[in-house]
């Protein structure tokens, strides 16, 4: 049973960055790898907060919050005004910059040896000392970030956003500062990205580098394609999907390397075979067509 | 001083090799091929697996390698691009499909030959010659050579022969051509075919010089990428300076922070250039087609 | 920066001049529009027509010269700021957003919605008022060019004589004093040409310039008050219909 909510509160967790994604790529049409760079910001201020200055956990969930947001002004303000493809490469760029900083900025960081030892989460003075509890407060976060992107795809932005995904210069045509929107809706993105970060450190007590990685990014885009862009529930039917798939192979009984290059290999095809058959995912309502 | 200079100078050719290897594609087609970053590792590979299983002499693997990779390439163009192609689907699609064979490729290579580097048997890494005060490795003699040989081949090619003149009409009108469709899917093929044999030559030149390991390709991508840009889309003799100023910096930032840091200097550079002058050292000024 | 309403609509050409790597598409191209009328510029492919419309909505920079829209000079301004300034376009491939409804797509170009800020989206004070104004103000625009049935089906199943009606509307929904509409009769059903014109008509009645690249001479013939003629990057001939027309040198230009 702890098996089960443990792994829950990883879909959860997951479900998240998969929402704040999709805000980017299935409403705004823009193909960001750096989704685990401000999931990683999010973590490091929450662990950082709790554990060098003992801050409740609030505190760093919200600066985390704030400083991705500020942090993804450093990527858009710059590149949106260029081509689509350079915002790709910019923000795999920024990811790998981050991750650089993250690994060797000992004195904050600690680097490679990561940040141990972060507290349990306590909501108003509720310390979540059980998983079930843990599993409560990741669903809550997880239905605000559902609701939060779902009141912007409803509303005129999310109008303008799909002007901009389907055609940015007629968009542009009708008066819209495509650029302003685009930026600002990055922000929302990370924010979220960093709410789902200082939950993972929370939830894992320990965190390193090596869990916010370019290939961490990219799981979070196949979950994003694979559950389907621009939907209600897509993202966590993605998150769901990849996170269960690993754990269904282990019960194969395949050795952990040879399942996690299998586990990777089932997605890279899925995403392939998505593309040129079914791009809009299982339940997605964008196809990426033009 | 002369070491600097020398270490520079073959670091530049690889990452020049790989400027071209990727220009070819994108002068042509204007899209960002992740899946060429794994093309360029599954050419090492051919070639350690045609050397150490097959036991064929070095020169021999090398042929075999490139030629593996030139395949390769050549093949998830026609089987896989080009119906995406024919769809006109939006880059976001292209970036997608060519991210799933990116994961599918490298994991295949990390299930075959496992994660660990890997090196060419039959190669003393310590016998250097002494040149110019410096000293030089065999491997890294052949770099230069072959640099030389292509760089030399390729402008022979685009200026005098028919491909060429097909190749360089395509590229300054790519955004008629990739709209066209017809008479440019040869053209790309062919310069995938292209570009995919030399990725190929540039990894294993690379790994005989110092290993190979199943993420290199990632690597690669980021230096053809920004050798590219930084030298002028659509120009083949910018990805030689782009691929030696590059190189440069990759080197000196290597030597002096240490190597963890080689990836954010270059990407940092690239940046730089996206933001000051886009097209790079021998680009066209005037507007970036949207 | 005066507002919308001081300044009769205008639209000011100064010798712009531009070359795309070497093909030279405006040569001191030089045009001045002040006041209420409807003005056709014309001329054989490759003219500059549309490259000077390009350059006068910011989506291509001139090597030289300057535009002015409704007296503000419009150096350096992006596209989005010129409509703002009061002078909106269409585009010669009819662009629309194909999948959302036509109802949507004139919505999308209603200005200064406080549903399209991120406090505005997640909060909705007032929004769904907003919403609604929007709305009846996108019929109205729908009933205008005569799409008013048309209203909730997807931009993309409208025929191509529609979709021209609909990216007006669009454009209208902007409040544009200027329009610069580029071949809005090109291609379309020959039985609806007369109904486009009428719009174009009415479109002067209510004040506003309308500006039009068209091939189609008798349209033109039609609707035009003033002729411009392009030819070569430059403006060739300008006046009224009856009178550039009439010229053998300009019908030849044409022909061939």
């Amino acid at each position: 049973m702890e098996y089960i909510t443990g792994l829950l509160i990883v879909v959860g967790i997951y479900a998240i960055l998969a929402t704040s994604l999709d805000l980017l790529v299935g409403h705004a049409g823009l193909l960001s790898v750096a989704q685990a760079a401000f999931y990683g910001i999010g973590a490091y201020t929450a662990a950082l907060l709790a554990v060098s200055h003992g801050a409740p956990a609030i505190v760093g969930i919200l600066l985390g919050m704030v400083l991705a947001a500020l942090a993804s002004l450093a990527l858009s303000v710059p590149t949106l005004r260029l081509h689509d493809d350079y915002f790709f490469i910019a923000a795999f760029a920024f990811q790998v910059i981050f991750l650089g900083i993250l690994s060797n900025w000992m004195s904050l960081t600690q680097g490679p040896l990561g940040i141990t030892g972060i507290p349990e989460l306590t909501v108003a003075g509720i310390a979540i000392s059980s998983r079930v509890r843990f599993l409560c407060v990741t669903a809550m976060f997880a239905a605000f970030a559902h609701v939060a992107t779902d009141r912007i795809a409803t509303s005129p932005l999310g109008r303008a956003l799909r002007g901009i995904r389907e055609d940015e210069e007629f968009t542009q045509a009708l008066g819209k500062d495509t650029v302003r929107i685009k930026v600002s809706v990055i922000c929302v993105s990370a924010a979220l990205a960093a709410l789902a970060g200082s939950l993972y450190a929370h939830y894992m007590s320990f965190i390193d580098p090596s869990s916010f990685t370019v290939m961490e990014s990219i799981l979070v885009v196949a979950m994003v394609i694979i559950g389907g862009a621009a939907s209600r529930w897509g993202p966590l039917i993605g998150a769901a999907v990849l996170v269960m798939l690993p754990e269904g192979l282990r019960f194969l009984g395949l050795p952990t390397s040879i399942a996690a290059n299998l586990r990777q290999i089932i997605y890279g095809s899925l995403l392939v075979l998505l593309m040129l058959l079914r791009p809009n995912g299982l339940v997605g309502r964008y196809d990426f067509e033009r | 001083m002369a070491q600097v200079v020398i270490g520079g100078i073959v670091a530049g050719c690889a990452t020049a090799l790989m400027g071209l290897a990727f220009g070819l594609i994108y002068s042509v087609d204007r899209r960002f091929y992740v899946g060429q970053g794994a093309i360029f590792t599954l050419g090492a590979y051919a070639a350690l697996l045609c050397h150490d299983r097959l036991a064929s002499s070095l020169p021999l693997a090398l042929v075999l390698g490139c030629t593996s990779a030139g395949v390769a390439g050549f093949l998830t163009d026609r089987q896989i691009y080009r119906r995406l192609r024919s769809r006109n689907a939006s880059s976001l699609v292209f970036l997608m499909a060519s991210l799933g064979l990116y994961i599918v490729i490298q994991n295949l290579i990390s299930w075959g030959f496992g994660d660990d580097t890997r090196s060419f048997s039959g190669i003393d890494p310590a016998a250097a010659r002494p040149l110019f005060g410096a000293r030089v490795t065999q491997p890294q003699l052949w770099m230069v050579l072959a640099t030389i040989a292509v760089f030399g081949g390729v402008n022979v090619l685009l200026r005098w022969s028919r491909y060429g003149m097909i190749h360089r009409a395509t590229a300054d009108n790519a955004l008629l051509a990739t709209s066209r469709g017809i008479a440019a899917d040869r053209v790309v093929a062919c310069s995938f075919a292209c570009g995919s044999t030399i990725a190929g030559l540039a990894a294993i030149l690379v790994s005989m010089d110092t290993n190979m390991t199943p993420t290199m390709g990632l690597h690669a991508l980021v230096w053809g990428y920004v050798a590219m840009v930084i030298g002028g889309v659509g120009h083949a003799n910018g990805a030689l300076l782009g691929g030696l100023f590059l190189g440069f910096v990759r080197y000196l930032s290597a030597w002096h922070f240490g190597s963890q840091w080689e990836d954010v200097s270059s990407l940092g550079l690239l940046m730089l250039f996206l933001v000051l002058r886009p097209r790079g050292f021998l680009g066209d000024s005037g507007q970036r087609a949207p | 920066m005066t507002s919308k309403g001081d300044l009769e609509p205008q639209v000011r050409c100064l010798r712009l001049c531009k070359s795309f790597d070497g093909t030279v598409a405006l040569s001191d191209a030089t045009l001045e529009l002040v006041g209420s009328q409807i003005a056709a510029i014309i001329g054989p492919n490759g003219a500059g027509k549309t490259t000077l419309l390009n350059v006068l909505t910011g989506v291509v920079r001139p090597d030289s010269g300057r535009c002015l829209v409704n007296g503000s000079v419009t150096a350096g301004l992006a596209l989005h700021s010129i409509t703002k300034l009061g002078a909106a376009r269409t585009f010669q491939d009819v662009r629309l957003i194909r999948k959302a409804s036509a109802l949507d797509n004139v919505m999308l170009g209603m200005p200064g919605q406080r549903g399209e800020a991120l406090l505005g989206a997640l909060v909705r004070v007032g929004v769904a008022d907003e919403e609604a104004k929007n709305r009846q103000r996108s019929l109205g625009l729908l009933e205008f060019v005569g799409l008013e049935q048309s209203a909730r089906s997807p931009a993309g199943e409208l025929s191509y004589g529609e979709q021209k009606l609909l990216s007006l509307a669009c454009c209208l929904a902007t409040d544009p004093q200027v329009l610069l509409l580029d071949e809005p009769v090109a291609g379309v059903h020959p039985g609806m040409v007369p109904h486009i014109l009428s719009r174009l008509r009415s479109l002067k009645a209510e004040g506003r310039l309308v500006v039009f690249i068209e091939h189609d001479i008798a349209a033109v013939r039609e609707v035009a008050d003033l002729v411009v003629v392009m030819d070569g990057g430059r403006v060739i001939a300008s006046g009224t219909p009856s009178d550039v027309l009439s010229r053998p040198e300009i019908l030849e230009a044409y022909v061939t």
